[in-house]
């Protein structure tokens, strides 16, 4: 039996109904409300902890960076791809508003936390994640999806927290009395990635982003009935 | 929708959805708090628990004096810490301690504007010269060059500046005014001797 709540897009439904078309929304259901609040939860949990720094050096105990344009940007065409491939569920109504928000904010946060610093690195990687944005949207079923978006964080994931920092600890020249190599590679080295070392505890804080972000879609895996 | 209404008993007419739970409520307020929490940090972009204990403080007007107190001892600490660990590494950019020194003089000429009485007063004005004694010594290290180079004197003029300021206040110790005094000196003679 067909649900009488659920729209029909005939021709013959839409003259035949006596209701403007706003009233012929389908109402949102207790159950469409609560996976928005948990999805959301999970989603500002992601952000809290992705934008959170802890740096080595300075008097900062913690900081909190939001994140940049690049970063935004990313985050919208991610979250248009995601949600045209059937990955991420907006809902209806005001669930739609604050699910996209929320989506848009998240995944531009975990893109804050998988880019390296500003640099060519940056610029490189960031092109590379919006050709990863066409591959995705090309590809059939949403598991497919997840995957190819899986395998591009684990590759943004060891570049910015195995290559940079290794390439950071390993490229330091002395200053040799007049000789000030050390600065030249210091100003050589932030042409590429201008690399900010933190405490360890930032990687575990990151981690837990990155975890939010897979159970906020976890959480709205299973499509609501329409 | 009321009695008698056009629309009533049509199936499409929307529905009211069950009322939320306790439960429900409790984590739209959680989001809520949640929000509220990131909006705080992203604006305010506070950077220690202690500065944001101070920071509430300073701004509802409760003990200010002691609060600004607090922060500059805290920003003075961490400063001269870090000038210790990076004596090791004379390339270190300390534009960061210069900061927070410069951030701890606020705070110290803060509470000499909330102090009380004498006592009060004069404590702050032996923290803040002990601020600009740091920040002097610090100047006048990184100004002084090599026996192969120049010294910089901007540098080098930034930090008798500083000696002066600590020097202009009134109620110090006697040590403290010998120990910038000797600080100063060893300015001037760079100054006067560029190259030695």
């Amino acid at each position: 039996m067909a649900d009488p709540l659920a729209p029909d897009d005939s021709p013959a439904a839409e003259d035949s109904s006596p209701l403007p078309p706003t009233d012929r929304r389908r109402p949102i259901s207790a159950t469409d409300r609560r996976r928005g609040l948990a999805t959301s939860l999970w989603l500002a949990g992601a952000i809290l902890l992705g934008g959170l720094d802890l740096p080595a050096r300075g008097y900062e105990a913690f900081q909190f960076a939001p994140f940049g344009i690049v970063a935004g940007l990313l985050g919208m065409l991610f979250v248009f791809v995601l949600s045209n491939r059937g990955v991420i569920w907006l809902g209806e109504g005001w669930i739609r508003a604050l699910l996209l928000v929320y989506w848009v904010a998240a995944t531009a946060m975990v893109f804050r936390v998988l880019l390296p610093p500003p640099g060519l690195v940056q610029v490189f990687l960031a092109f590379s994640a919006a050709v990863a944005a066409a591959i995705v949207v090309s590809q059939e079923g949403r598991e497919r999806a997840v995957l190819w978006v899986g395998i591009m964080a684990v590759t943004l994931a060891v570049l910015r927290f195995a290559l940079v920092p290794a390439f950071g600890a390993r490229s330091e020249l002395p200053n040799w009395g007049p000789f000030q190599f050390g600065e030249a590679a210091d100003s050589f080295r932030e042409f590429f990635v201008a690399y900010a070392p933190q405490r360890p505890a930032a990687q575990a804080l990151h981690f837990g982003a990155l975890v939010g972000y897979a159970l906020a879609l976890w959480v709205q895996w299973d499509r609501p009935r329409d | 929708m009321a009695e008698g209404a056009p629309l009533a008993g049509h199936p499409l007419a929307s529905r009211p959805a069950p009322r939320p739970t306790p439960a429900e409520w409790a984590g739209w307020a959680l989001l809520a708090l949640l929000t509220l929490g990131i909006a705080y940090l992203a604006i305010f972009r506070p950077t220690d628990p202690d500065a944001i204990l101070n920071e509430i403080r300073l701004a509802a007007g409760f003990d200010r004096y002691q609060a600004a107190m607090n922060e500059g001892d805290r920003l003075y600490a961490r400063a001269t810490a870090d000038f210790r660990l990076s004596e090791a590494g004379e390339g270190a950019d300390l534009s960061v301690e210069y900061r927070m020194l410069a951030e701890a003089a606020e705070n110290y000429a803060l509470a000499r504007r909330e102090a009380e009485g004498f006592g009060e007063d004069q404590r702050a004005q032996i923290r803040l010269f002990e601020v600009y004694y740091a920040w002097s010594k610090a100047l006048f290290e990184r100004g002084t060059g090599k026996w192969y180079e120049r010294n910089d004197e901007a540098t080098l003029g930034r930090a008798r500046d500083l000696a002066d300021r600590g020097l202009a206040l009134p109620q110090i110790t006697g040590e403290q005014r010998e120990r910038m005094e000797d600080l100063a000196t060893k300015i001037d003679r760079a100054l006067r001797w560029p190259i030695l």
